[in-house]
C-alpha cells in the first residue's frame, strides 16, 4: 500500500487467557509486513505502554472476552495519553457487547473487531489508519 | 430481498457436491468404507460389549437405560447470592447437577477490590473469595444429593465446600464433588499462570497443594471425582481430536506417577480421575474418538499401568459441546451446531453433557439462551429415541475404522510426550503450546480462505442490521457487584488479623518443609477467614514469586 512503516504491541491485559484471537491477528500483522511484538496473556497495562514507547510503536491491539474492556482501556487510555502517546493507533477485539462499543471509541479506541471479521479487513484498517495520521 | 435470479447461480446449487475430504484432524477419508477396510480389527479384542474391556462401546452394559447423560450446563455468574438463584433456575430447568464456573478475579487469585478486576467481577464466572461465599453459593442446595462440578484451579473453593457441607450437618464422606486436579492442565491454555503448575521443572508450591488434596480426595471421599483436564479447551485454543486424547492420556500418567509416589495404586487412583472430552463439529470424527478414547484408556491402563480391576480402567467423561464453533453472526444458527455436537457426544456414550447457548459469542448466557440450550438436550434425550440402543454406530465400516484410526494417531502422539519426559516437560518446554498454535492459525487460515465454511461467517452471511441481536446478560452492578464489594471489604476489615497472620505463617512454613500435607492448614486458614487470594499469596512466596500475580498487592503480615 504505501511504505510508511507499522509496529504493533499486541497482547490481553486482564484475567483472561482466551488467546485464540489475538494470536491469529498478530500472525496476519506479520503476514500482512507489519512488524509485531506479542507480548501475550496477563500484561500490566505499565508494561504494556513502556513497550510501546521502548519499541517505538505506532499500533497497539488488546483483545477482550471476560469483560474488563471499558474499565481497563478507560485505564489504558489515561496511561498512554499521560505518557505523550497520543498519535499511536489503539484497535481491540473479541467478544465485547455492541453497546459498549461507543464507549470505548470515546475513550480513544480507533475500532472495535468483533468475532467473525476478515483479518483482511483489520490488516485494512490498520494500514489505511496509519497512513492518514 | 431477492431482486433477480441468476440462472447460473441456481444452476450451481442444484448441482453442488461436497468437497470435504479429509476429517477436522486432517485424516484422508473415501467415499466409502467396506468389510475390508476393517478386516484388521477384531470384535472380541476391539470392540466387545458396553461395560466390557476395552469400553469402546461404553461404559456401562445398557448405557443409558441404566442411567441417562447427565445434564450439566456450564453456568457461573455475578456474585454467590446472584449465582444461587441461577444454579436453582437450572436445576428447576431439569438439570440433575451443576457446574461452577469462575470469574477471571476468582481464578487468578486476585481480590476483587484489587484494580486488575475491575470490570471482571462476575462476568464470566461466579466471583468467590472466601469460605462465607460458598456457604451463600450453596444455601439451600441438597450437598448430599447433588453433584457439582467446578473448574477452580486450587482447592480453595472445594476446601471451603466441604468446611459448609460439614457444618451443614452433611457426611462429608457421601460429597459428589468433580474436581479438583484440574491444575495440571490449566497452564497450557492460560499460560500467563504456568505456577499453577510448575516453577523451573518441579512441581510448584500450588500444585503440591492441588495434589495434597487429590491424595486427600482419594482417601478420604469415596464419591468424589477428580476432574483433571478440560479437553474442549485443548480444541478451543487449535488442538485437533488427536491432541485432545492425547494430552489427555498424558496428564493422566503424569497424576498416576504422583500419586504411586505417594502410595495409592493406579487401579484406586484411576477409578476416581474423570476428565471432560470436548465434541466439536466434525460429527463421526468426535463420535469415533469418544469410542477411541475408552479403548486407550482402558488399554494403557492394563498393559501400561497393570491396573487389574477391570472397572476401575473403564474411562468415565463428560463432555463439553465446542463453543469456539459458536457464530456471533446469526446467533440463531447456533442451536443446530448444539444439537449437532450433543447428539455426537450421545453417540460417544457420555456420561454428562454440556450444551453451549446460542448467545456464546455475545455474553455469558441469559436464562432465556441457555433453557434453550437445556432443550436441545431433552429433546435428544426424550424426542429423538437415539438413548433407546447402545453404541448404535458400532459394526459401521466407516466408524470402526476411524476409531481405530484415531486410535493409533493418538498413541503414536502420547508416545511422542513420553518420550519427551512427560505432559510436564512437554507443557514446559513450549511444545504443548506450539502444537495448538500451530493449529489454530491453520484453523484461521481455512476460515479466512473460505475452505472452512463457518455458515453465517465466511458462507451466507447477511448483513448486520438484517442479523438477530440476542439479549444480552450483565451481573447487575448496582444490585448485585457493589453490594458485594461493599460488604467484602467491611468484613476485611473486622477479621482478627493476629489469628489470621498466625495461620497462614503456619501454612508457609509448612510449605517450606516440603513433606506432610497442606490441607489441614489450608482448612484452619480458611476459618480464619483467610481470603482465597491470601492462600494462593502465601504459597506463591514459597516458589520465589510474587505475593499477588497482578503485583499490586504486599503479603500483609510478618515474614
Amino acid at each position: 500500500m504505501e511504505n510508511k512503516r507499522i509496529k504493533v504491541i499486541t497482547g490481553k491485559i486482564g484475567l483472561d487467557d482466551h488467546y485464540r484471537g489475538i494470536i491469529s491477528v498478530t500472525e496476519a500483522f506479520r503476514d500482512a509486513g507489519m512488524e509485531v511484538v506479542y507480548l501475550g496473556t496477563g500484561q500490566r497495562i505499565p508494561g504494556v505502554v513502556n513497550t510501546v514507547i521502548q519499541e517505538d510503536a505506532n499500533v497497539i491491539g488488546l483483545s477482550f472476552l471476560c469483560g474488563g474492556h471499558v474499565e481497563i482501556m478507560r485505564r489504558f487510555m489515561k496511561t498512554l495519553h499521560e505518557r505523550g502517546l497520543h498519535h499511536v493507533l489503539v484497535v481491540i477485539g473479541g467478544v465485547i457487547p455492541d453497546d459498549d462499543i461507543p464507549k470505548l471509541k470515546e475513550l480513544g479506541v480507533a475500532e472495535v473487531f468483533l468475532p467473525g471479521i476478515p483479518l483482511k479487513e483489520m490488516v485494512e484498517f490498520v494500514e489505511r489508519e496509519v497512513a492518514s495520521r | 430481498m431477492v431482486t433477480r435470479v441468476e440462472k447460473d447461480k441456481i444452476r450451481e446449487a442444484y448441482r453442488e457436491a461436497a468437497t470435504d475430504f479429509e476429517t477436522e484432524s486432517g485424516i484422508p477419508v473415501k467415499s466409502v468404507y467396506t468389510p475390508e477396510d476393517i478386516e484388521h480389527i477384531n470384535y472380541e479384542k476391539d470392540i466387545g460389549l458396553p461395560g466390557e474391556y476395552p469400553f469402546t462401546r461404553g461404559h456401562h452394559a445398557r448405557m443409558y437405560r441404566g442411567k441417562l447423560w447427565n445434564i450439566r450446563e456450564i453456568s457461573g455468574c455475578s456474585t454467590p447470592e446472584a449465582f444461587n438463584k441461577r444454579c436453582k433456575f437450572l436445576l428447576e430447568q431439569g438439570q440433575g447437577a451443576l457446574d461452577w464456573e469462575l470469574d477471571g478475579p476468582t481464578l487468578y487469585g486476585i481480590e476483587p477490590d484489587q484494580p486488575y478486576a475491575e470490570g471482571q467481577l462476575g462476568v464470566c464466572g461466579v466471583t468467590l473469595h472466601r469460605l462465607k461465599d460458598i456457604e451463600v453459593l450453596a444455601e439451600d442446595l441438597p450437598l448430599d444429593e447433588l453433584s457439582i462440578s467446578s473448574d477452580s484451579f486450587y482447592p480453595d473453593v472445594w476446601q471451603s465446600y466441604i468446611l459448609v457441607a460439614k457444618k451443614r450437618g452433611y457426611d462429608i464422606s457421601g460429597l459428589r464433588g468433580v474436581g479438583g486436579a484440574i491444575f495440571y492442565y490449566g497452564p497450557s491454555v492460560f499460560p500467563s499462570y504456568m505456577e499453577w503448575l510448575c516453577v523451573n521443572g518441579r512441581f510448584s508450591s500450588l500444585a503440591r497443594w492441588g495434589n495434597d488434596f487429590c491424595e486427600y480426595v482419594l482417601r478420604n471421599h469415596p464419591k468424589w471425582n477428580l476432574w483433571f483436564t478440560s479437553s474442549y479447551d485443548f480444541r478451543e485454543a487449535g488442538g485437533n481430536a488427536i491432541h485432545e486424547i492425547a494430552f489427555t492420556i498424558a496428564i493422566r500418567n503424569e497424576i498416576l506417577r504422583e500419586m504411586k509416589r505417594r502410595g495409592i495404586d493406579a487401579n484406586t487412583a484411576v477409578a476416581r480421575l474423570s476428565p471432560v472430552l470436548g465434541a466439536d463439529r466434525d460429527f463421526f470424527e468426535e463420535t469415533a474418538k469418544l469410542r477411541a478414547a475408552r479403548r486407550i484408556w482402558a488399554r494403557t491402563m492394563k498393559e501400561q499401568w497393570n491396573a487389574t480391576d477391570p472397572q476401575a480402567i473403564c474411562l468415565r467423561f463428560h463432555v463439553d459441546v465446542s463453543g469456539y464453533n459458536f457464530t456471533r453472526q446469526q446467533p440463531l444458527v447456533n442451536i443446530a451446531r448444539g444439537t449437532l455436537g450433543t447428539l455426537a457426544a450421545v453417540l460417544g456414550g457420555a456420561m454428562g453433557i454440556q450444551n453451549p447457548s446460542y448467545d456464546e459469542a455475545w455474553c455469558t448466557p441469559t436464562e432465556e439462551a441457555v433453557r434453550v440450550a437445556i432443550r436441545t438436550q431433552q429433546v435428544i434425550r426424550y424426542e429423538s429415541g437415539v438413548a433407546r440402543v447402545a453404541d448404535p454406530l458400532a459394526g459401521s465400516y466407516y466408524v470402526e475404522w476411524l476409531t481405530s484410526k484415531l486410535e493409533e494417531e493418538i498413541m503414536e502422539m502420547v508416545q511422542k510426550i513420553e518420550d519427551m519426559g512427560g505432559w510436564m516437560v512437554a507443557l514446559e518446554s513450549g511444545w504443548v503450546h506450539r502444537e495448538l498454535e500451530k493449529g489454530l492459525l491453520d484453523i484461521q487460515r481455512r476460515v479466512e480462505t473460505g475452505e472452512r465454511v463457518a455458515v453465517g461467517v465466511n458462507k451466507f452471511t447477511i448483513p448486520r442490521e438484517e442479523d438477530f441481536k440476542p439479549q444480552i446478560y450483565t451481573p447487575d452492578i448496582a444490585s448485585e457487584v457493589e453490594p458485594y464489594l461493599k460488604e467484602f471489604k467491611e468484613w476485611k476489615e473486622k477479621r482478627d488479623m493476629r489469628r489470621l497472620g498466625d495461620v497462614l505463617e503456619d501454612m508457609r512454613h509448612a510449605a517450606e518443609r516440603k513433606d506432610g500435607s497442606l490441607v489441614p492448614y489450608a482448612f484452619t486458614a480458611l476459618e480464619a477467614e483467610a481470603t482465597f487470594a491470601e492462600i494462593l499469596g502465601v504459597l506463591r512466596m514459597v516458589d520465589g514469586l510474587e505475593y499477588d500475580w497482578a503485583g499490586e498487592r504486599e503479603y500483609p503480615f510478618q515474614s
